[in-house]
């Protein structure tokens, strides 16, 4: 009994340790749970669920042909975790060479032996993060994975790879200072400041969750903002012309030594910049690079490519007309105490000529002769005309930076008496390329001036959702008669005057050339070369204007410095390319020629009833003596058809080899293999030759070889 | 219970990897991406005329300047 006693003892003393101890379980779970639980919950939130931003894709700028201009690229920041816990000495010091030698010959930027070093001590202190290189592209970052040590895994090799996006630009160079860039406190440029807030879209926020594995998963309650991504944006650039454009400025400016230039081409009832190229060139090397919108930004004294404004102004006023005639004076006209030259002599030239004639010299004593002549007691009018004009206001483009233009006013402190004849040859006012151009276009377009455009439509997701239609800006800068006579001198120019260099037989240009002297801290320099800037603007076919293109060249330092062999050229490869590239330019054949092409006329023998499908299908019309045989000869001359009739399968049929010259091979073949003879046949068109002669006889099974050509 | 248990058990392992295999493809599709963009890239800088003329001068090829002869066919049975 003693025993049981003990044993119950012993039981109950047991089953009160572990109901105390399981009691005791339960008040600290209660305790942690309901006591501390608040403060353990916000930690556990703190630690696993946070705000998370969620990035906005940029958009894309797209050229006109769906080319990309302009897209987002990550690049990776990569570092390197050299203690981590699985990297043993041995396979840190097995690996360091290698990989430091590979480093070296993958980013070039250290040598071998710094790159071990920098490896080395970073080990040796202890180190967990150590930068090997910035924003490395994907391909490198590929070729990286693979080196020694860092192949080794996420864990042994240590790798630490940071994500940026940085903007693309798959074409490099072509019109980089107008694609631009948006960056934070830095003034916009171009086509991504202008529309950057199109284009970069709105970032999200949500609250996300971690979870085993570290993997962020989005909580669903509805505070959730998603990432409205930017809207893609197409250009009006034409990456073909964009590069002919950029390329043929580039060989130029070398050649010429030239300071800096640009280039824009423009579509004459749009308005659509189809190519913009600027170039300047680094330090005193031969190498140019976009740096500067020269066309948009560099507001300066047109030149000569002026005087046809001048001249715009005066017919207007129905002061001036292109058969009135000016005294040249040999070149050289003396206003007040300034002398007025002519850039070139020309001894047969230099006197009596028509203002036409004049203005295809680019005489500034001729030009300025006129407008002072008529403008001189009322300098008011003329500067009002060329108010009118629009060359006093800037374009209001949508890119940012755009020059100022400054024209002159009669009646204030700076307006002289030599003022005038100067202004009517392009000096003393200044104004931006594009504004230049802007005005020829609309002496192209029928006197309709239209807004230059660099953006064709804003899309989102594929949609769209802006267009961007022509803008006109003045319906008419003149009357048509004005205007007749403003085309029939820009023309003149190519064709006899100072751009006679340009002309070519297939299409016709018409434009201006224009050498302006520059002038530094208000003094001209004449003597040297490099004080001058070049320029060409026009546009082409000049009877049917579909293009518009102004040429600059500034600076030219070797090799010529006027207009028409300096920027001349340039617009001459552009204006080749984009007439060989548009298919609608050309003016069809004209009938004579489709008439000589008739004469060598050539149809085959064969079928009747295809011969005549073929003929009507064409439109062609024949003689025929043929009446119901089902097989005919054709004979083509002087472009009359004639169409007689003709019966191989009978003489076939009565064992005698036809005269299968001339007809085509379907039909040959067919009627010989009916007759169960053997064909080959060699070379392809009309029967030339055959094996069998014509009226020989011949036997079932038989082989006959028909030559075609 | 403890075989409904179980099933929730397993049910929320199975939502979890899930997650991981989406997680993951997102990455890759962002990688393919990427490299979609940088092939594409490549060949439109070298798709470009001017890199074109320079890869085919040696090839004796040349750019025409004349522009393509037109054939138009005036469809009779459609115009008014």
């Amino acid at each position: 009994m003693e025993a049981k006693k003990d044993i119950v003892l012993r039981t109950y003393l047991l089953y009160t340790l572990i109901s105390l101890l399981g009691i005791a379980i339960c008040v600290r779970v209660f305790y942690v749970q309901h006591v501390e639980g608040v403060k353990w919950k916000k930690e556990e939130a703190e630690f696993t669920t946070s705000f998370r931003t969620i990035e906005a894709v940029r958009g894309n700028i797209y050229a006109e042909d769906g080319n990309l201009l302009a897209t987002s690229l990550p690049y990776f920041d990569v570092a390197m975790d050299v203690n981590t816990e699985y990297m043993t000495d041995d396979v840190f010091n097995d690996n360091l060479d290698s990989l430091s030698i590979c480093l070296s010959s993958l980013f070039k930027d250290k040598a071998t032996r710094e790159y071990y070093k920098l490896l080395k001590t970073a080990r040796d202190n202890g180190e967990r993060y150590v930068m090997i290189h910035h924003s490395i592209s994907y391909d490198d970052l590929q070729k990286l994975k693979h080196f020694p040590l860092i192949r080794l895994g996420k864990y042994k090799g240590g790798l630490i790879i940071a994500q940026n996006n940085r903007r693309e630009l798959p074409f490099q160079d072509l019109a980089e200072r107008t694609i631009g860039y948006a960056r934070e406190n830095v003034q916009p440029v171009g086509l991504e400041g202008a529309y950057d807030s199109y284009l970069a879209g709105v970032n999200g926020q949500g609250l996300m969750t971690k979870t085993a594995g570290g993997i962020w998963v989005p909580l669903n309650n509805g505070e959730n903002l998603q990432p409205q991504n930017g809207c893609d944006i197409t250009s009006t650039i034409n990456i073909n012309y964009q590069d002919v454009a950029e390329q043929s400025l580039r060989t130029q400016l070398i050649k010429h030594h030239a300071n800096h230039g640009c280039v824009v081409l423009m579509e004459v009832k749009t308005g659509r910049v189809l190519a913009i190229a600027n170039l300047t060139r680094k330090d005193s090397s031969d190498t140019y690079q976009e740096m500067y919108n020269y066309v948009t930004g560099e507001s300066m004294e047109p030149g000569s490519t002026f005087k046809l404004f001048s001249l715009l102004v005066a017919m207007e006023d129905g002061l001036v007309n292109p058969t009135d005639t000016v005294n040249l004076e040999g070149g050289q006209h003396i206003y007040y105490d300034r002398t007025m030259k002519d850039a070139e002599h020309d001894d047969e030239e230099a006197r009596s000529v028509n203002v036409q004639r004049a203005f295809e010299l680019s005489s500034n004593v001729g030009i300025s002769k006129v407008i002072c002549k008529h403008y001189a007691s009322q300098p008011q009018k003329f500067v009002d005309g060329l108010c009118r004009l629009g060359i006093n206001q800037p374009l209001h483009l949508s890119i940012p930076g755009e020059g100022a233009p400054m024209v002159p006013n009669p009646g204030t402190n700076n307006w002289y008496g030599t003022t005038l004849p100067w202004l009517s040859v392009g000096y003393g006012l200044t104004m931006t390329p594009l504004q230049t151009l802007t005005i020829y276009n609309a002496v192209a377009n029928n006197g309709v001036m239209v807004k230059p455009q660099f953006i064709d439509a804003i899309t989102k997701d594929g949609k769209l959702v802006k267009k961007f239609e022509p803008i006109i800006m003045n319906p008419a800068i003149c009357s048509s008669s004005t205007l007749k006579k403003l085309r029939a001198m820009l023309e003149g120019v190519v064709l006899r005057g100072t751009a006679s260099n340009l002309r070519n037989t297939v299409y016709a240009i018409a434009g201006k050339t224009g050498t302006a002297q520059i002038a530094s801290k208000g003094q001209y320099k004449v003597q040297s070369k490099a004080n001058y800037r070049a320029s060409f603007v026009g546009y082409f076919p000049a009877d049917k204007p579909e293009y518009s293109c102004i040429v600059i060249v500034n600076s030219p330092s070797a090799d010529g410095y006027y207009g028409n062999i300096t920027a001349g050229p340039i617009f001459r490869e552009i204006a080749d390319k984009v007439y060989a590239s548009s298919i609608g330019i050309d003016p069809a054949i004209d009938d004579t020629t489709r008439q000589a092409k008739n004469n060598n006329l050539f149809v085959k023998n064969g079928d009747a009833d295809d011969t005549y499908n073929v003929f009507k299908a064409l439109d062609m019309k024949c003689k025929s003596s043929a009446g119901t045989s089902s097989w005919v000869e054709c004979n083509a001359h002087d472009s009359t058809l004639t169409v007689t009739g003709c019966n191989p399968e009978k003489q076939l049929q009565k064992g005698i080899i036809p005269d299968l010259k001339n007809m085509n091979a379907e039909d040959a073949v067919y009627l010989l293999e009916n007759a169960h003879l053997k064909v080959s046949v060699k070379g392809s068109g009309a029967v030339r030759e055959q094996s069998l002669e014509p009226g020989s006889s011949y036997t079932k099974g038989q082989r006959i070889t028909l030559k075609l050509s | 219970m403890a075989f409904l248990a179980m099933i929730y058990i397993a049910n929320g392992y199975y939502a979890h990897s899930r997650l991981k295999d989406l997680d993951s493809l997102d990455n890759s599709i962002g990688e393919l991406r990427t490299q979609y963009i940088i092939a594409k890239d490549k060949l439109m800088y070298l798709s470009k005329e001017s890199e074109l003329d320079k890869a085919t001068t040696n090839m004796g090829l040349k750019e025409s300047v004349i522009p393509p002869e037109k054939i138009v066919v005036y469809n009779k049975s459609k115009k008014k």
